[in-house]
């Protein structure tokens, strides 16, 4: 009967490889020569186990050992790093801007993609949009409610800018009025007070308020009395009941910077299907898919459709996450892959001098060996020299990153959903510290197992120096340099495309002039101006005053300046058309301007005129259409005259407003949208505008453009004069979000710089490390060629063919690497396609800008060792190898 | 117990102290089963054999022991043995054991003689 098998397993794993032969067969042999005839089968497979496992704690510690060498191998690395200081700081730094770089942008994705929305499970919930991204009509959230299964609770939130008063001056301040169950559905509880309940919402007296802690540190100073307090918000007294915590942001998206939160009462509203002012919030029930909602959905909005035709199209069930940062998902991703490309090059480039040094130890490598260590042992200590450089190099690339991730989250924060969320916290650091040890071992092992290979009895020879370079040596350094100009032409065609479309965005008719134009909003909503008789009177002497100001060349008004301010979608039915189906109608921008806006926008009308002091209520109605809308309806004929109508009167007949003026298409939110319909109607004529109480009427968004242009003109010197002059007529009235032009077309490209800041960066970096890895990769093969190329020299080679020798073989595996690369790029394309604009992601003239550039590089950094071949002396060369 | 070795000092413990003995003892047939058994019969103490090889690789390490590559295939249906001498450093650091033991056993009081002897 042979050994126990389980107990002969387990001491074998137990045990290194150097022992475990050994004393397997040694408790073998006792077991099988003397314990089992001594004491019988059964007593001697109990001794054989109790050896096993008293032997299980020393062969555990036979295993460490090892480790017992590693502080003095890192005392060791430290001195020899610090004996060549050159090669150190180099690899060093090299090292920092990889790990940095990927460290940062780890921690951006962490921040912005992978760390959950801070509510209560919130992989449960989900946001319903209308027509595929839109809110949703009040009626429809009510039926959706009532109708549907799958939700735990279905919330309401609507935008509200209401005016706040009590402190030194009004402040407009963004909120939220949502329905009472939102709050719970998020479980996050209240740091302070309580939120409201579904009996305080109902019964229309709801004037409560919860805050968050922003605001109530700016304008409270963060009194825990506030509970209680009384406030005006657009003259309406509302009590404090709440004070949320300093993490918690709702809505995560479309009105992220909300400080307020109020009670959302449909009332009348609860009827309305048309139009949409609601974003509608849900939670799964327990055990309910995403899948199985949809279809829940899907059916009560199909109902809904079949006895309300068109009011219910394209109804999507999204999960709150996903529409958060879906948008970003991808390039972030891309920017992922383009600091791996980085961080590649970099171990790249070290691994090559490490490999460079390591010829210069071969002496010292040998003579370890010949007093006793083994090949393990050697590649032991060479891959703990390796890790301390990149513990050095990680320690400066922390440094990096902790700083770009300030400028990261700097450039970012207007445009990169959850910007809040980015810090350098535990998981980024252990990513760091993962990805310091990975490069350590990449870049390391090489080196360490060339010390393994190496046949180092030799080295201790003198005068055995091998002429030229070997097979595999050629192979290597035509793998380098091929590689590293592969990842260097990806990462710089993806800058190069970018960069064409920035620039191609940032040429595009905008179809006004921001230059010099300021811009702001005046809300009247709970102020004596709002009164009906007021209103209008307010809006022209406020606009004639600040007309006035020094330095200001012209001053208007809009509902919704394009770009930076809110864009409402009205349906309309156009003269000699048939009536469109409910759902079909076309949709328009719908802008309401005073006399002026044209002119002071800077926008150019095409045909007609302006609205004008003639176009007052009780006058006919008209219209100022842009280019595309009279396009797409009166192509070929003169629009001038013609109809379009967006209300009906009592008697149900179309309100027809007459087309006076037509005027060039402007831009709008989405910078890269292409046109869309728009309509200016005459705010002198809109009965709503001039006496609606509803806070989505009662202001107005002045423009004004200043007498300078150019360069080095800054609207926003004329912007004290401006509030003073709205304040010398009413100063209850808020002057609130006050920008330039500039700075809002500026901010609407925010995402595109940002990403294309980042690429760019990665790109000029790997195209850095690739100049620096030819140069090392040539300079360290001439280096070892000196006695080789001195031979030829000494036989009849001349210095130029000898540099035309090394040039044409590095430009040659160079060519390769271009050819590799834009290979490389073009299987790429599809993933950086959405986010090129203007530009193809096959752009012929990129990627033949982009090979030229690195085809010089090469050349360059080929060229510099090749020089230096060439003077080689023949006779010192010979001598002195 | 002390041992300079390659200019670091080590300390002979106690169990590798009668290792060495017990590899001293059965030269030239010192390898890990004998050695097991040479402490387990004399010191009267059980001994694993994790125990035994820790022990081994150690001294092999401090120099005191080493490994002969003589592979003794016989009585192990084919599978080889692995044996071990003393260096003149292990007996140098014997011998200094001993000497030391002598040392502070000398004008001791008689009850500790007894109780060390």
């Amino acid at each position: 009967m042979s050994s126990p098998r389980v107990a002969r397993w387990l001491l074998r794993v137990c045990l290194p490889a150097s022992a475990r032969h050994a004393a397997t067969n040694d408790l073998d042999e006792e077991f099988r020569r003397f314990v089992r005839p001594a004491r019988g089968n059964a007593r001697a497979r109990l001794w054989y186990w109790r050896q096993v496992l008293a032997s299980v704690i020393p062969a555990l510690a036979m295993r460490l050992r090892p480790l017992r060498s590693v502080p003095g191998d890192v005392r060791h690395g430290v001195r020899l790093l610090a004996a060549r200081p050159g090669f150190t700081i180099a690899a060093t730094l090299v090292l920092a801007v990889g790990i940095g770089s990927a460290s940062a942008i780890l921690s951006v994705i962490e921040g912005v993609l992978i760390k959950p929305l801070a509510y209560e499970r919130p992989d449960r919930l989900v946001v319903i949009l209308h027509q595929g991204r839109n809110p949703v009509a009040p009626a429809n959230f009510v039926d959706w409610r009532t109708q549907t299964t799958s939700f735990a609770a279905m919330g309401a939130a609507e935008y509200w800018t209401p005016t706040l008063n009590g402190g030194d001056e009004p402040d407009r301040v963004t909120a939220l009025r949502m329905t009472f169950d939102v709050f719970p559905m998020l479980g996050v509880a209240p740091a302070l007070g309580r939120t409201w309940t579904a009996a305080e919402e109902t019964s229309g007296d709801a004037h409560v308020a919860v805050i968050a802690h922003q605001l109530w540190q700016r304008r409270f100073g963060g009194d825990r009395g506030v509970i209680g307090r009384h406030v005006t918000l657009d003259g309406q007294p509302y009590t404090v009941i709440g004070v949320m915590p300093d993490t918690f942001v709702f809505a995560p998206f479309w009105a992220t910077k909300s400080e307020l939160w109020a009670p959302l009462a449909l009332g009348p509203r609860a009827a309305v299907r048309a139009g949409g002012s609601l974003r509608v919030f849900a939670r799964l029930k327990d055990g309910v898919t995403l899948e199985r909602a949809r279809l829940d959905v899907a059916s009560a909005a199909e109902r809904l459709n079949r006895q309300f035709p068109g009011s219910n199209r394209d109804v999507r069930v999204i999960d709150l996450t996903e529409k958060v940062v879906g948008d970003v998902r991808t390039p972030l991703v891309l920017l992922l892959g383009a600091v791996g490309f980085v961080l590649l090059l970099a171990c790249a480039n070290v691994a090559h001098l490490l490999l460079a040094h390591a010829s210069t130890r071969d002496r010292e490598i040998a003579v370890r060996a010949a007093l006793g260590a083994t090949r393990g042992r050697l590649v032991r200590q060479l891959l703990t020299e390796s890790l301390v450089l990149a513990i050095a190099g990680g320690l400066l690339g922390l440094l990096l990153a902790r700083a770009g991730i300030q400028l990261l989250t700097t450039i970012g924060a207007a445009s990169l959903p959850r910007s809040t969320s980015i810090a350098l916290d535990g998981w980024a650091l252990a990513a760091t510290a993962a990805i310091t040890i990975a490069a350590g071992v990449v870049f390391g092992l090489l080196p360490a197992r060339r010390a393994a290979r190496h046949d180092l009895t030799s080295s201790l020879k003198e005068g055995e120096r091998s002429i030229g370079d070997g097979r595999g040596r050629l192979v290597m350094r035509r793998l380098v340099i091929a590689s590293e100009i592969a990842l260097a032409l990806m990462l710089l065609v993806g800058a190069g495309l970018l960069g064409r479309s920035f620039l191609a965005l940032e040429q595009r008719d905008l179809g006004f002039d921001p230059g010099g134009v300021l811009t702001m909003i005046v809300p009247v909503s709970g102020t004596a101006e709002s009164a009906p008789g007021r209103r209008e009177a307010f809006y022209r002497n406020v606009l004639e005053r600040v007309g006035r100001i020094p330095g200001v060349r012209s001053a208007a008004g809009v509902n919704h300046i394009p770009i930076g301010g809110d864009s409402w979608g009205w349906p309309f039915r156009v003269d000699g058309r048939p009536e469109p189906k409910p759902g079909d109608a076309p949709v328009a921008s719908y802008k309401v301007v005073m006399p002026g806006y044209f002119k002071t926008m800077g926008m150019t009308m095409l045909r007609g005129r302006d609205v004008d002091d003639r176009d007052r209520v009780g006058s006919p109605g008209v219209v100022v259409v842009n280019q595309f809308l009279a396009n797409e309806f009166w192509p070929g004929a003169d629009p001038l005259g013609r109809r379009i109508a967006f209300d009906r009167d009592a008697a149900g007949q179309s309100i027809w407003l007459t087309v006076i003026g037509v005027v060039r298409d402007t831009i709008h939110g989405d910078w890269a949208s292409p046109a869309e319909e728009e309509v200016y109607l005459p705010m002198l004529q809109h009965r709503d505008y001039l006496t609606s109480p509803q806070p989505h009427f009662a202001y107005l968004s002045v423009v004004v453009r200043s007498a300078c242009s150019g360069a080095g003109c800054d609207a926003a010197a004329i912007a004290p004069a401006v509030r003073e002059a709205v304040h010398a007529l009413d100063p209850t009235v808020p002057v609130t979000d006050v920008w330039t032009m500039d700075d809002l077309v500026a901010e609407a490209g925010a995402l595109q710089r940002f990403y294309l800041v980042l690429l760019t960066a990665f790109a000029v970096s790997a195209v850095l490390l690739a100049a620096i890895g030819v140069y090392g990769v040539i300079s360290s093969a001439v280096s070892r060629r000196t006695r080789e190329i001195g031979l030829r020299l000494a036989l009849g080679a001349t210095p130029s063919g000898v540099l035309r020798g090394i040039v044409l073989g590095g430009m040659a595996t160079a060519a390769i690497g271009i050819g590799a690369g834009a290979a490389g790029a073009a299987s790429l394309s599809g993933a950086i396609s959405t986010l090129l604009f203007g530009v193809g992601p096959m752009d012929l003239g990129t990627y033949a800008a982009v090979s030229a550039i690195l085809a010089i590089v090469a050349l360059v950094a080929c060229y510099i060792p090749a020089r230096r071949a060439a003077r080689i002396d023949p006779l010192r060369a010979l001598k002195d190898s | 117990m002390r041992r300079t070795i390659a200019g670091r000092e080590v300390y002979l413990g106690e169990f590798e102290e009668i290792v060495l003995l017990a590899v001293a003892r059965l030269d030239p047939e010192a390898y890990g089963m004998s050695v097991r058994r040479e402490l387990e019969a004399r010191a009267r103490r059980e001994v694993s054999i994790g125990a035994v090889y820790s022990t081994i690789e150690r001294l092999v390490d401090k120099g005191l022991l080493r490994s002969i590559p003589r592979a003794s295939k016989a009585d192990r249906d084919g599978r080889a043995r692995y044996f071990f001498a003393v260096t003149t450093e292990g007996r140098e650091a014997l011998d200094a054991a001993e000497r030391l033991r002598a040392r502070l056993k000398a004008g001791s009081p008689a009850r500790v003689q007894r109780q060390t002897s």
